[in-house]
């Protein structure tokens, strides 16, 4: 128990953050990293030790999210309000833009398709090389940049659509 | 003079890089606690398990041989052990087992593994390959593996058995 509490200290925010990705709204995304968790700690057997920890640990909380969201029948009521934990305000360095800026991308990248919003969250919010990217989503790394490549491209789009330029 | 006029795009990759992440909640506690307040599911016995399954005589008998060979799984020793074999491994310094996890101290590194009580094979946990490979060890897995009749385990690196976690004493 004390050794997977250290695994959990390790892996809770990345894992955390992926699940965010998928089922968008933060108290869900706790819940549901919750449930990852606890499946991982149930099927440790099913681990190869051949493979990164962190990729099968967030491969159970991807799959943790689909089911989730099948259940909750999501895809159609997706909304971002619930991207942000109520009780926490904007830092008093953020200038009005800042907060504009920082808030349309969130959910901007809340909206993009998972398959993109998961390189995205990995690569820019957990700072993951392309390598520990392709590894954690099992995807080759040139699909990695391929998908951080059009990823990018959206986001942009969709950033200039609600008059945001540098 | 119109090209001047057009706004840069958006500098979408400076932007994400810029986001401050989202703080995230602590689930460790919760965890935790949803784990500890699990009871244990109840050991199955061989004649319960064979009447659940409805396995035919010869699988049964099968299934028993199979079971003395490999012999009872007791649960792992609890505590602080010595390496044995620590010369011919002097990486490890020392090795704990608690509540069915195996926790190996390395020059200040700490690798952990979890066992499942299954019997024979060796289901193992490596949590850091990457520090692992850092100490020179290449990616070979550790292995641990259960002793069966003894009732031990046995750590396992580069094909080596290394040392044992004995077995806790006998009823």
């Amino acid at each position: 128990m004390e050794a997977f509490a250290t695994l959990m200290d390790r892996y809770q925010r990345p894992v955390f953050h992926g699940v965010l990705q998928m089922v968008r709204n933060y108290e869900d995304a706790r819940e549901v990293s919750q449930q990852a968790f606890l499946k991982a700690f149930e099927h440790l057997n099913t681990f190869d030790p051949s493979r990164r920890f962190f990729s099968w640990i967030y491969r159970v909380a991807m799959n943790e999210s689909i089911s989730f969201l099948k259940a909750r029948r999501f895809h159609d009521a997706i909304g971002e309000d619930g991207l942000d934990p109520s009780d926490e305000g904007p830092s008093a360095a953020d200038t009005l833009d800042d907060q504009r800026r920082h808030r349309d991308l969130r959910r901007a990248v809340a909206r993009l398709d998972p398959k993109y919003g998961n390189v995205v969250t990995l690569f820019h919010f957990l700072q993951m090389t392309y390598e520990e990217v392709a590894e954690a989503l099992d995807i080759p790394e040139k699909t990695v940049k391929s998908r951080l490549f059009s990823a990018r491209q959206l986001l942009r789009e969709a950033m200039e659509r609600l008059g945001h330029a540098s | 003079m119109q090209a001047d006029e057009r706004p840069r795009p958006f500098d979408v990759e400076a932007a994400l890089n810029a986001l401050p992440l989202l703080e995230a909640p602590d689930l460790k506690g919760a965890v935790l606690a949803e784990l500890a307040g699990r009871r244990p599911a109840p050991r199955r016995r061989l004649p319960t398990l064979l009447l659940g399954l409805g396995l035919s005589t010869a699988a049964a008998l099968l299934l028993v041989v199979l079971t003395r060979q490999g012999g009872p799984t007791r649960p792992l020793s609890s505590g602080t052990f010595a390496p044995q074999g620590a010369a011919a491994w002097p990486l490890v310094k020392r090795l704990e087992a608690r509540d069915g996890a195996v926790t190996v101290r390395s020059q200040g590194y700490r690798f952990a593994f979890f066992l499942e009580a299954t019997g024979k094979e060796a289901p193992s946990l490596h949590w850091d390959p990457a520090q692992w490979e850092r100490q020179g060890e290449g990616s070979n897995p550790i292995i641990l593996r259960h002793l069966g009749g003894s009732g031990g385990v046995s750590l396992w690196a580069d094909g080596r058995e290394f040392m044992v976690i004995p077995a806790p004493p006998g009823p």
